[in-house]
């Protein structure tokens, strides 16, 4: 404290003193005061009942996986979890829902970025930003993309795939455009340069799975957990994996290719066509990168420090521990990975500023559609 | 006959796995204390299905984590009887106070509650629970002689069949128009406009939804249902100033019996097949659902009737057939769930949650190495449904009872069950609005004699008519199908150009002989 006279009331000796002491006693319960502030987000949230809003309907995958993940985060919060399933618009009526609860902790959910991420890319309005709406709790599981044919399919891996994409389009099935899975094919066979056409409008995952097996469509792609069962049953047989490296042990994907990787059929084609490998190469990687962004569990923006400390943290205490993950590796069949609050929103961040060079393909690939 | 062929059956070496281990599953299913879980899981189911709001599918959602550490045998036990006994509670509901307790349910009470209003409640809910009890089994016996034949099953029917289906239930709505078929060809016609709001199935574009969120996904059909039926016979009610629902003040002037209503079902056992193949085939198919069965059916029903203008005034066919689809709809259900892990609806969804954290992965694994168990599943189902309509015909008369019950006594407790039906259908107090709204249209609809049936009918058809339609059209122009030479096409087909025939031609029938 200095008086106005410039003479001070306590001298430069007493003044350094002051601000020491202050400095150390603040250094004392600023340490204390982390574990304090986490400790008092958690009591807030002890005894409590949280909603936990799952953005699809009863019994997929996101239900699935909520209610394997419910009983053990419940443990490590000391709150009661109740699931909501807040199903439409392809999961934006429950990402919205979520995007405007109140950020008191009490309200989760649990969210695929990729699909809310494209939906912005391909021009649909009022949708929630997994980045910049929601606070990043961390994530969950990865998903990964595998173009699949019927069992009875005279594609029968993708060299089959590529040489007859060269005497006709090949015909892919989806479900709305502007998912994951259209987005997977528009870019794959722009990367691949493959000549194709879409049947769009499918009911689900598995109506188009059906009419791949009738024959009705040469191929499909969608995240290999989603159509495990009929993979592992033998009626469809993967022949495209979007990824680097093998994405599970299932013996389906025994000596099927890889999109990325320096073995991969992206810088094979590209190496066959005469195009840049470099770029190829980039290109592949953000495409593998947005399909497998996964699932991230989320809070509204606005969370209090504590509060987000307390359910972050115990969430990722939650997905570590061992009789979670036993669990969570019956219902998934590719391999668990998890991601703290930090990494998941890094990783988000990264993907959201790369696939802007996608936009111009899936434009186009729109445009064709809504012909 | 059916013995006959059961033996013969038997008989074929491709049949005798399935019998062996069906006998084998009867067997775990019938012992005790196994019994004890079908029931026990019956009762609940039939409780939450009452309750509104809560569904059979809440309780199934409820049930996959509290038994993650049981043993699958008593899994597979409480699963059968969730997934069978849920369907019919909610038909007490529909034909009691126009309240469908769920999307299945909704058909049954277009001549269900008119039924209640004559004082046959008893008659209805009797015909109910027998065609409910008799529907599931024809279900349970085609899937039982479907297991060795499963996938081929599900593969005969694709987007050209479920395009002919929908148009064919749509056609039907000129037959059953009551009063002007003009006035039900304009309410099918808004039914189908209605479908459209939301997204576009295949472009994922914004339809009639004006940027408001909770029109993004559509507008959903149980609060449309429970305003345009359950508030405006409220409204109807209260202005007409009847006493009570039946029009009846004492026990004794309530006409009908449980027994007239289970004859009902033989003495139209023609219509009960029709019908419950109709839902086993929609059963098989994924993601159609039993709303589409039960309006598939009575639209069938009302067509094939010599006199379709009495549907929805109280005729007894028209609880029938939704009833027996929509329980026959559940072993059909089963055939995608098992073979393929496809679900066909949300309580299969679940149950196949179920299967799967459990490690009874659907398929060929499934169907040999576990087939016991697969009948476990199966034979539960079907002691749920005979459980919940036998105990649904022994509370019958108290039920009927509640028909006699004073207008401003059971009006306001309807009305709240309406209200409490709609916001927890999925949390939306837009839900609550929309059946107001309903509500008040429905009220003028049904005074100026403008039929609601086609209205519904054409809403719950029109996106998979739409869906169907794009999908088709776009495999024909690639060449991956000929709609010439499928034949369930071409039988509904001609189906369809019989329902747009045979009005004209009773016009022009009836016109004729008054003329002469």
């Amino acid at each position: 404290m200095v008086n106005n006279k410039l003479n001070p009331i306590f001298s430069r000796r007493e003044l350094l003193q002051i601000a020491l002491t202050t400095l150390g006693f603040s250094l004392i319960t600023g340490c204390q005061n982390k574990e304090a502030i986490k400790e008092e987000g958690c009591n807030n949230l002890a005894g409590k009942q949280i909603r936990w809003i799952i953005p699809h309907a009863v019994g997929g995958g996101y239900d699935t996986e909520s209610r394997v993940l419910k009983p053990f985060y419940e443990k490590h919060l000391g709150a009661e979890i109740f699931l909501d399933n807040v199903a439409g618009a392809a999961g934006v009526i429950g990402a919205k829902t979520i995007a405007t609860a109140k950020a008191d902790g009490l309200t989760l959910g649990i969210l695929g970025a990729s699909g809310l991420m494209l939906s912005a890319l391909t021009g649909q309005i009022n949708i929630p930003n997994p980045i910049t709406d929601f606070s990043i709790l961390g994530r969950v599981s990865r998903s990964w993309q595998v173009w699949v044919v019927s069992k009875d399919s005279p594609l029968k891996t993708f060299a089959d795939l590529l040489a007859e994409a060269k005497k006709r389009p090949i015909i892919f099935g989806a479900n709305e455009v502007g998912n994951t899975s259209f987005t997977t094919i528009t870019i794959g066979c722009e990367l691949l340069s493959i000549n194709f056409d879409i049947v769009a409008g499918f009911a689900g995952t598995r109506n188009a799975s059906l009419a791949a097996m009738r024959g009705e469509v040469d191929c499909v792609s969608f995240n290999f957990d989603s159509i495990f069962e009929l993979i592992n049953s033998g009626e469809l047989r993967p022949i495209l994996q979007f990824s680097n490296k093998r994405i599970s042990e299932h013996p389906s994907l025994e000596g099927v290719r890889l999109l990325g990787g320096s073995e991969g059929v992206a810088l094979e084609q590209a190496k066959n066509l005469g195009k840049d490998l470099d770029e190829t190469n980039k290109l592949t990687q953000i495409l593998i990168d947005l399909i497998s962004v996964g699932r991230i569990v989320v809070a509204p923006l606005g969370l209090n420090q504590s509060l987000f400390d307390c359910l972050s943290k115990n969430l990722y205490k939650t997905l570590s521990s061992a009789d979670y993950q036993a669990l969570a590796k019956k219902d998934s069949k590719t391999s668990i990975d998890i991601a703290n609050s930090a990494e998941a929103k890094a990783n988000l961040e990264k993907v959201a500023k790369e696939i802007l060079v996608f936009v111009p393909t899936i434009k186009k690939a729109l445009e064709k559609v809504r012909e | 006959m059916i013995i006959g062929l059961v033996i013969i059956l038997i008989k074929q070496k491709t049949f005798q796995p399935v019998f062996l281990a069906s006998w084998e599953g009867l067997k775990l299913v019938f012992c005790w204390p196994n019994i004890l879980y079908p029931i026990v899981a019956t009762l609940l189911t039939m409780i939450f299905a009452l309750l509104p709001g809560l569904s059979g599918a809440t309780l199934m959602a409820l049930a996959v984590s509290l038994t993650l550490s049981w043993e699958p045998l008593y899994v597979l036990l409480i699963f059968g009887a969730f997934v069978g006994g849920s369907t019919f509670m909610g038909s007490v509901t529909a034909i009691l106070f126009n309240i469908p307790g769920s999307g299945p349910s909704a058909a049954t009470l277009l001549d269900g509650y008119p039924l209640a209003q004559k004082g046959e409640a008893k008659t209805a809910i009797g015909c109910s629970a027998a065609a409910s009890a008799m529907g599931s089994s024809f279900g349970v016996f085609v899937l039982i002689l479907l297991i060795p034949f499963m996938s081929q099953a599900i593969l005969i029917f694709s987007s050209p069949e479920f395009l002919m289906l929908t148009l064919w239930g749509l056609t039907t709505i000129a037959a059953i128009s009551t009063g002007s078929i003009l006035k039900g060809l304009i309410m099918g016609g808004l039914g189908f406009l209605i479908s459209f709001i939301g997204q576009d199935p295949r472009t994922a574009e914004a339809r009639y939804s004006f940027g408001i969120t909770y029109l993004a996904d559509g507008l959903s059909m149980i609060p449309i249902l429970l305003g345009l039926f359950s508030i405006s016979e409220i409204i109807a009610l209260s202005v007409s100033g009847q006493e009570t629902i039946s029009g009846k003040t004492r026990v004794e002037e309530l006409t009908g019996s449980v027994w007239k209503g289970v004859q009902a079902v033989f003495e139209n056992f023609n219509l009960f097949i029709r019908s419950s193949i109709i839902g086993t085939i929609i059963g098989i198919i994924p993601g159609v659902g039993g709303t589409v069965a039960s309006f598939v059916a009575y639209a069938q029903a009302a067509q094939t009737a010599k006199e379709p203008k009495h549907f929805g005034q109280g005729d007894i066919r028209g609880v029938l057939a939704p009833e027996a689809a929509h329980d026959a709809k559940d072993g059909g259900s089963l055939v995608p769930t098992l073979a393929f892990g496809i679900p066909g609806n949300e309580g299969t969804a679940i149950l196949l949650a179920a299967l799967l954290l459990h490690g009874l992965a659907p398929g060929k694994e499934l169907l040999t190495n576990n087939l016991t168990l697969v009948f476990v599943l199966v034979w539960s189902l079907f002691f749920s449904n005979w459980i919940t309509s036998i105990l649904g015909v022994l509370v019958v008369s108290p039920l009927a009872r509640l028909t006699l019950v004073r207008t401003q006594i059971i009006s306001p407790i309807i009305l709240v069950l309406t209200i409490i039906g709609a916001f927890t259908y999925k949390q939306r107090i837009e839900d609550v609005l929309l059946v107001f709204i309903c509500g008040i249209v429905g009220y003028y609809l049904k005074k100026h004699a403008w039929p609601r049936i086609p209205f519904i009918i054409a809403l719950v058809l029109g996106n998979l008519f739409e869906t169907n339609f794009h999908i088709s059209l776009k495999l024909n122009e690639l060449g991956r199908i000929n709609f010439w030479t499928r034949p369930i096409v071409i039988v509904l087909l001609i189906l369809i150009i019989i329902n747009l025939a045979l009005p004209i031609l009773q016009s022009r029938q009836k016109a004729r002989k008054a003329n002469d």
